[in-house]
């Protein structure tokens, strides 16, 4: 509520500001209101000292010019889109639509319409038909995973991503980008959509027998998830779900970071025990699958081992009193009955390490499961995947379990670190050696038993995972072919030095193309904004292989009138490209505006906007030209950053 | 029938994001709209005009928020790929373009300072150069820190408050322009800017 004192020195406050900021002194600003001079002084006060950051130091011009030349690039790349995309089918429907209005809206000044009023009416139910007809145009703007234009949108994310150079910049992108993802996980499970495959980036809410909360949304675990890490609530999870098209979300893939963030708390089994199978390939190492715990275990109580989901079984019958005797953790009082309640009736005196701060996660036995083949069997000790496992008389050995072949045991560790088995069970018979594959290529799809890597679907099951591969990443596979199937016994994310570099294009092809000189070779994943012509600028953000062999992440083609200098200062490449060399093409085109040349996509549209087509006539605009000042895009600019 | 006229604009306008807006009032002049105009039907001229016409200010409207040249470049850029972004999905401006742009970059800054979480200090040698303290090293130093307490203390204010500071007293807009761009009355921004200044001055009192 304002009081009078309060609208005198607002208004006080807007005269004083106006002279201060034309040059007046806060003194002089008060000797012309002595009656209010203390309560304005200290305002004014306050004002000069916001007056003081006023100051911005020169903008780097070579900086500033190259922000402009990605946005162009991007701009050039959007006009691109509109051209060719179907969503210009609703542009021409709303130029005609505009035409339609212009034909019975009177313009300004005239007070009538001229048309009848049941015309009027008529075209009214038309237009409103086309109102809710092109609603799901604006809704195509929210796309959602299965759409058309959905790619477009995660498209403009990565370029917005390729520009943020500041790491909190980036870091508050790929947030933003994660909670969009949220979103569209949310809006396709509410929609009853199908897909096969959805990311998500949250915190673990909640953890229940078969669900999960994850920011807020409900996720049932797929029998065969695969969990890496230990969940505990609180945690970052990075999840790869599926919508089956009935309103819920299935979760099947998780990497939990550990609550250090230290990220994905990568299984230690898994990544130091690689045995090789017997009968294998030199280069087929059979590696055992994660050993895998019966449920969620808490960090603290298991901090050197992976907690993957335990999956049931078939067949298992768990009566090992054994077990329980030695167990130093019972569950505690949050346990939910399982299956494997009776395992865990007995508790000790022992309390398990519980956490004060947040909901208890679930405490359970420490039992795991190995999956993988057995390399020896010497007495009482098996050695299942380079693991040491013990197997009494209470041991329940199904389907005749034996040396080399591929087994899933079901083991408890003891106080002195060693397992016991409760259960092996027969997975696989040894078989004839099967032909080694290994072959290196992008990760498309993962899902819980099959991954899609190149194209190849390759069966995972068992196989060892190294290094939290994500869809998009380059991943190194070994594995056996299998009749027709590919089954993989170990998968290891590469990682990848990204190099940033810009430079001229020297050379186009399907699958490459040459940017100052280095050639960078293009795939399926590859994202090119703008068109690659001979001549033309180019910034490349690249995945570098272990061999020196660069792999186009971004390729953003800059506006060639951005940088009309180029062709002038770069001294043609001595390779192959002589014949090829940017300037004649350039040069013989009027300098002024090359970019205005898409523009004649605007004219097929009708009478709507008839303003358009003259203004669409290339004219050299000043501030194209004072950014076209000498660009130092001379040959190949080299940084290497961060992976 | 006035009625029905203004139910046929608003039907006929409505699902194609004009930026015209119903009863909003369409600041820019006449060339200005067209060019805008063009630049929402993703004509590339138009839009890097568009461009050249509001970057240096965008990136002054930024840098003075957050005080560091690198991090107004990139929040300089992403405001322009938001730009196209939403020319892309038609969920662009709909009333004032510039107010719309300062929109966003003043929500980017935003978003900038929470994620930062704290104050950080600006490295001396990449701060502005300060006015006023005729070259005394320890008053320089003093300034600075005072610099950023400031603008520190702008992030505790209301959206609004806090862009009328930034408009008005780094930008060096008038009334009328703030106005304009935030689309409000000069009355009601005359009474944004006391209520701005009253509460900044019990921030860095506090």
């Amino acid at each position: 509520m304002t009081t009078r004192s309060d609208d005198i020195l607002t208004g006080l406050l807007a005269e004083c500001s106006d002279s201060i900021l034309a040059g007046a002194t806060v003194k002089a600003c008060l000797d012309r209101h002595p009656q209010h001079a203390a309560a304005l002084e200290p305002l004014l006060t306050t004002l000069v000292d916001v007056h003081e950051l006023r100051a911005v130091p020169v903008r780097s011009s070579a900086t500033a010019a190259r922000t402009r030349e990605q946005f162009m690039a991007a701009a050039m790349h959007l006009a691109e889109e509109r051209r060719t995309l179907p969503a210009t089918w609703w542009e021409r429907l709303a130029a005609w639509w505009a035409g339609i209005v212009a034909l019975f809206v009177p313009r300004a000044g005239s007070r009538t319409l001229g048309m009848p009023i049941g015309l009027l009416a008529a075209m009214l139910v038309v237009i409103l038909a086309g109102v809710l007809a092109t609603g799901g145009v604006t809704a195509s703007a929210k796309s959602l995973p299965g759409d058309l234009l959905y790619p477009i949108k995660t498209s403009s994310e990565r370029v917005r991503l390729f520009i943020a150079r500041d790491p909190m910049v980036r870091s508050g992108l790929e947030q933003e980008f994660a909670a969009r993802r949220r979103h569209e996980a949310q809006a396709v499970a509410e929609q009853g959509r199908r897909i096969d495959s959805l990311s998500l980036d949250g915190t673990l809410e909640t953890i229940n027998d078969n669900h999960w909360t994850v920011s807020g949304l409900d996720l049932a675990l797929d029998p065969a998830v695969q969990i890496i890490g230990a969940p505990v609530v609180g945690a970052r999870v990075r999840c790869v779900l599926r919508a089956p098209g009935d309103g819920s979300l299935i979760l099947i893939y998780a990497a939990v970071e550990d609550p250090a963030g230290n990220g994905a708390s990568a299984p230690a089994a898994t990544a130091t025990s690689t045995p090789t199978r017997p009968a294998a390939t030199a280069t087929a190492t059979a590696t055992p699958t994660a050993t895998v715990t019966e449920s969620a275990v808490s960090a603290a109580a298991a901090p050197d081992l992976p907690a993957q989901r335990w999956r049931e079984p078939e067949g298992w019958e768990p009566a090992v009193p054994t077990a329980t005797a030695t167990r130093t953790r019972v569950p505690t009082a949050t346990r939910t009955p399982g299956p494997t309640a009776t395992l865990t009736a007995p508790p000790t005196a022992t309390l398990a390490p519980t956490r004060t701060d947040m909901p208890a996660p679930r405490v359970e036995p420490l039992r795991y499961r190995i999956e993988g083949w057995v390399e020896s069997i010497e007495g009482d000790q098996w050695i299942i995947n380079g693991t040491v496992v013990n197997v009494n008389s209470a041991t329940k050995l199904i389907d005749d379990p034996d040396r080399g072949c591929k087994v899933s045991a079901l083991v408890v560790k003891k106080t002195d670190d060693s397992y016991t088995a409760l259960q092996i069970k027969t997975l696989a018979r040894p078989e004839a050696t099967p032909e080694p594959v290994e072959f290196t290529d992008f990760l498309q799809e993962r899902g819980s038993e099959w991954w899609t890597i190149g194209g190849t679907r390759i069966r995972v099951s068992g196989a060892t995972i190294e290094g939290d591969p994500q869809i998009g990443d380059l991943v190194s596979v070994k594995g056996e072919r299998h009749q027709s199937e590919i089954w993989a016994l170990s998968i290891t994310a590469i990682q990848l030095t990204e190099v940033q570099f810009e430079g001229i294009i020297s050379a186009v092809s399907g699958s490459s193309l040459v940017v100052g000189g280095q050639t960078v070779l293009i795939d399926s994943q590859t994202q090119i904004i703008g068109t690659p012509e001979v001549g033309r600028v180019a910034q490349v953000a690249a995945f570098q292989m272990p061999d020196g062999r660069l792999i186009g992440k971004v390729i953003m083609v800059l506006d060639p009138t951005s940088t009309p200098t180029v062709t002038a200062t770069q001294p043609p490449t001595p390779t192959e490209t002589s014949t090829l060399e940017p300037t004649p093409t350039l040069t013989s085109e009027p300098t002024s505006t090359p970019t205005l040349e898409p523009t004649p996509t605007l004219t097929p549209e009708p009478t709507s906007t008839p303003t358009l087509e003259p203004t669409s006539t290339p004219e050299p605009t000043s501030t194209l030209e004072a950014t076209a000042s000498p660009s130092p895009v001379s040959g190949l600019r080299c940084a290497k950053i961060d992976a | 029938m006035s009625l029905l006229n203004s139910l046929f604009w608003a039907l006929s306008f409505a699902p194609f994001n004009v930026f015209k807006g119903g009863n909003a009032a369409c600041t820019e002049n006449p060339d200005q709209q067209a060019l805008l105009e063009r630049a929402s039907r993703a004509e590339p001229a138009a839009l890097g005009e568009v461009y050249d016409q509001y970057a240096d200010r965008i990136y002054a409207y930024v840098y003075r928020r957050v005080g560091q040249a690198e991090v107004a470049e990139d929040l300089t850029g992403q405001v322009f790929m938001r730009m196209l972004e939403a020319i892309r999905t038609g969920q662009g401006w709909r009333t004032s373009f510039s107010g719309w742009l300062y929109r966003i970059a003043h929500n980017l800054v935003i978003d900038y300072y929470r994620r930062r979480g704290r104050v950080t200090l600006v490295d001396i040698d990449e701060a502005a150069p300060i006015r006023a303290t005729h070259g005394d090293p320890v008053r320089s130093t003093e300034s600075l820190l005072n610099r950023e307490q400031l603008r520190a203390a702008l992030f505790q204010l209301t959206e609004e408050q806090a862009q009328v500071i930034t408009l008005r007293f780094m930008d060096e807009r008038s009334i009328a322009e703030v106005a304009d761009l935030m689309d409000k009355t000069e009355g009601a921004i005359k009474a944004l800017q006391y209520r701005a200044v009253l509460a900044l001055r019990r921030v860095m009192q506090s």
